[in-house]
């Protein structure tokens, strides 16, 4: 189904919950594909749809949870075959996750286990995945937790997960996950917790793993001048729907949906106390419902842009706006030439 | 209670945990998490805590409303040693002083709806005992941080990682309080959400008078909403001082890595960026004299000698160096 250079092809994936205050639709007719090797960042509004479509790449989210799925999840394994994610057994998917592909959660508790120490859950995972014996996964545990700038690893590796500052307990998820040697890498906001400088230290560990192993990632972030280094892809979700895709350098320098536009211009900057105090800068209007999502394009009614009888009925697909680079904005030529007001 | 007091006051706080190890459980040493650290924050004065990972941040917001008991010093709230507290007073206490939790996913009772977490605290301070009038404050409450009445029957697990972040904030601004400890409060926000709340603490400082510890690793974010910065390394503080003078002229060494490390968009802003050799030391067996030292670019043999001890070098101005 998918392209032979290609490691996952998503296609139309939707994803609705039910809750009590009506269904949510928290992926709305997403595609996108993620070549070997590379690295795809997604980012968004808070709320548009970017763990839930990582969870269901993973096979994480079922009827079980209240999630209804449709669409195909192609993913390319090791042996050469593909599958549709959708359609595998959970024994399958179990042996899929770990082997071809692992995840680092947005929820670093609730993912480590509170009753057994960090050195358990790490070499578990190594044994599990390389067949090797305790001392080698030990050995190989240290040396991860090392290269990520864990002070002490002795002492994490004795250590339960409360015991850890939560920038730690981030260190040690990104370690599990790495040490399965996964093809694909999903990483929802694995930064969150640490300062610049350690960030800048576990970059640099992902971009060296994946040139030894060509192990492709999604890296799911909010922080925007981390796009920005990562290099490679963006994809930038509103309301469940992809709206915009391209290379990072081309879509941040020249956005063309104006989400995109006044998310970057939303961009805090250090004052060092030159400019005089002033309020940052939001984008104006409500988060749209996800229960009830505006008519055309959800992003209409925030949208200085929008042209009454246009965008509030008709629903913008993404187009080329040059190079590759898409956008999902009915006006995007109008606002790139200036025309639009 | 004196006019005069500031509204918190931390003097000497240290907060060694306790390692166990051996066949039979014994204490072999102490993770020296905060040492002898001393602020005060004013009423409607927002003090920004910036450190690196593990540098003890999350231990002093949690000492500071004795979450957990410190090892030794004292916490003060309106002049009363905290520490003295009992059950009653402590529930008085609380109804002022709330808090925001760095983990937004452990800290939301699972079984409870967004409305029942969010009217919690209004129940137990008895405010709002009219139940129309608790719902209208709940709405009202989820709408300054960008959720809606949609919200009310959700419960945590159906929730987004900055959905959940922004429920902990409407939960801890509930009641008014007077103080805040907001441990990494909007980490998980995308930049526009992020500003909104940032604003919504402003006003909430400037109308209501609402004093904040704004731990943070982001210091760009931390620069817009504090009055000052005091900043952390290995559980000592290094530097405090008012936030503009600071981050325009840092004096401590340590300071001056950590703000040239911040990435600045814009190249023709971006200063040299100070690379820290070596790892952060060990918490357990930190380093003699200066905790810096292994790492600092201006360390010379003296620094290995003392503790430098936290020295005024202008008012309201104070740096842990013997080079300054
Ligand atoms: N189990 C669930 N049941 C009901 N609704 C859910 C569930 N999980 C997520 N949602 C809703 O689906 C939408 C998308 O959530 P998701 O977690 O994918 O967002 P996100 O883009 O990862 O946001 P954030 O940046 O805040 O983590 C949100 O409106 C959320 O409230
Ligand atoms: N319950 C505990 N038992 C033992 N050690 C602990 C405990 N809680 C924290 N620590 C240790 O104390 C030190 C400081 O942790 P703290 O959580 O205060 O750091 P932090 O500055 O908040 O870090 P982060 O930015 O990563 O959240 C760390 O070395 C941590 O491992
Ligand atoms: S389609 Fe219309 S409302 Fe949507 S982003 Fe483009 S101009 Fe704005
Ligand atoms: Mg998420
Ligand atoms: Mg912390």
């Amino acid at each position: 189904m998918i392209e032979p250079h290609k490691l996952l092809g998503v296609r139309d994936l939707s994803v609705r919950f039910a809750t009590e205050a009506g269904p949510v639709l928290a992926v709305d007719r997403v595609s996108f594909d993620i070549a070997r090797g590379e690295t795809l960042a997604l980012v968004g509004e808070s709320g548009s749809g970017k763990s839930t479509a990582a969870l269901s790449l993973m096979g994480l989210l079922g009827a079980a949870g209240g999630a209804t799925l449709s669409g195909r999840i192609d993913l390319r394994l090791k042996n050469g075959s593909t599958h549709d994610i959708n359609r595998l057994s959970a024994r399958e998917l179990r042996r899929v996750r770990g082997n071809e592909m692992a995840m680092i959660f947005q929820d670093p508790m609730s993912s480590l286990n509170p009753v057994y120490t960090i050195e358990s859950q790490i070499c578990e995972a190594i044994i599990l995945h390389q067949k090797t014996a305790w001392p080698a996964a030990r050995r190989r545990a240290l040396e991860l937790l090392h290269s990520l700038g864990i002070p002490n690893p002795e002492k994490c590796m004795t250590s339960f997960p409360h015991q850890l500052s939560g920038g730690m307990r981030q260190r040690v998820m990104i370690a599990v996950a790495l040490s399965c040697e996964p093809r694909l890498l999903i990483a929802d906001e694995p930064t969150t917790a640490l300062d610049v400088t350690i960030q800048a230290q576990i970059i640099e560990l992902l971009k060296r793993v994946q040139s030894w192993t060509g192990m492709a990632i999604l890296f799911i972030t909010h922080n925007l001048g981390l796009v920005a280094e990562l290099g490679g892809r963006v994809i930038v979700m509103y309301a469940g729907r992809v709206v915009e895709q391209g290379k990072v350098a081309e879509v941040f320098s020249h956005p063309c949906m104006p989400y995109t536009q006044a998310l970057l211009r939303s961009l805090p900057r250090l004052r060092r106390a030159r400019a005089p105090r002033q309020r940052l800068q939001a984008i104006p209007g409500n988060v749209p419902s996800a229960v009830d999502r505006p008519a055309g394009c959800a992003f209409h009614p925030r949208c200085g842009f929008a042209a009454k009888g246009m965008c509030d009925t008709r629903l913008p697909a993404l187009e080329d706006c040059g190079g590759g680079h898409l956008a999902a904005c009915l006006r995007w030529r109008d606002i790139a030439s200036g025309k639009a007001a | 209670m004196n006019g005069t007091a500031p509204l918190l006051e931390v003097r000497r706080l240290r907060k060694w945990y306790e390692i166990k190890g051996g066949v039979i459980p014994h204490l072999i040493g102490h993770v020296q998490a905060v040492t002898d650290v001393s602020f005060s924050i004013g009423r409607g004065e927002v003090l920004g805590l910036a450190g690196e990972s593990g540098s003890g941040k999350t231990t002093i917001g949690r000492c500071v409303l004795r979450l957990i008991e410190p090892t030794s010093g004292e916490v003060l709230f309106e002049g009363e040693d905290i520490g003295t507290f009992g059950p009653e007073r402590l529930r008085k206490f609380r109804r002022h002083a709330q808090v925001v939790f760095q983990d937004p996913f452990g800290s939301l009772d699972p079984r409870m709806t967004v409305g029942e977490i969010v009217s919690e605290p209004l129940e137990v301070q008895k405010l709002f005992p009219n139940s129309k009038e608790r719902r209208d404050r709940v709405v009202e409450l989820l709408e300054t941080v960008a959720l809606s009445s949609e919200f009310l029957k959700r419960r945590p697990r159906e929730l987004s990682g900055g959905q959940r972040q922004r429920v902990g904030i409407a939960r801890a601004i509930a009641v008014n309080p007077m103080f805040i400890v907001a441990d990494e409060p909007v980490s998980s926000l995308d930049v526009s959400i992020q500003a909104q709340i940032v604003n919504l603490l402003e006003d909430l400082r400037e109308k209501l008078g609402l004093a904040i510890l704004f731990i943070s690793h982001d210091i760009v974010v931390m620069e817009h909403l504090s009055n000052r910065i005091a900043v952390v390394y290995l559980g000592r503080v290094m530097e405090i001082g008012p936030t503009d003078e600071l981050t325009s002229n840092p004096k401590h060494p340590y300071t001056e890595a950590l703000l040239s490390a911040v990435p600045d968009p814009d190249p023709a802003l971006r200063g040299k960026r100070i690379v820290l050799e070596g790892d952060i030391p060990n918490p357990v067996a930190p380093p003699s004299g200066c905790v810096f030292r292994t790492r600092c670019p201006r360390a010379i043999a003296e620094c290995a000698a003392a503790i430098p001890p936290l020295r005024e070098i202008s008012p309201g101005r104070a740096a842990a160096c013997i080079r300054l």
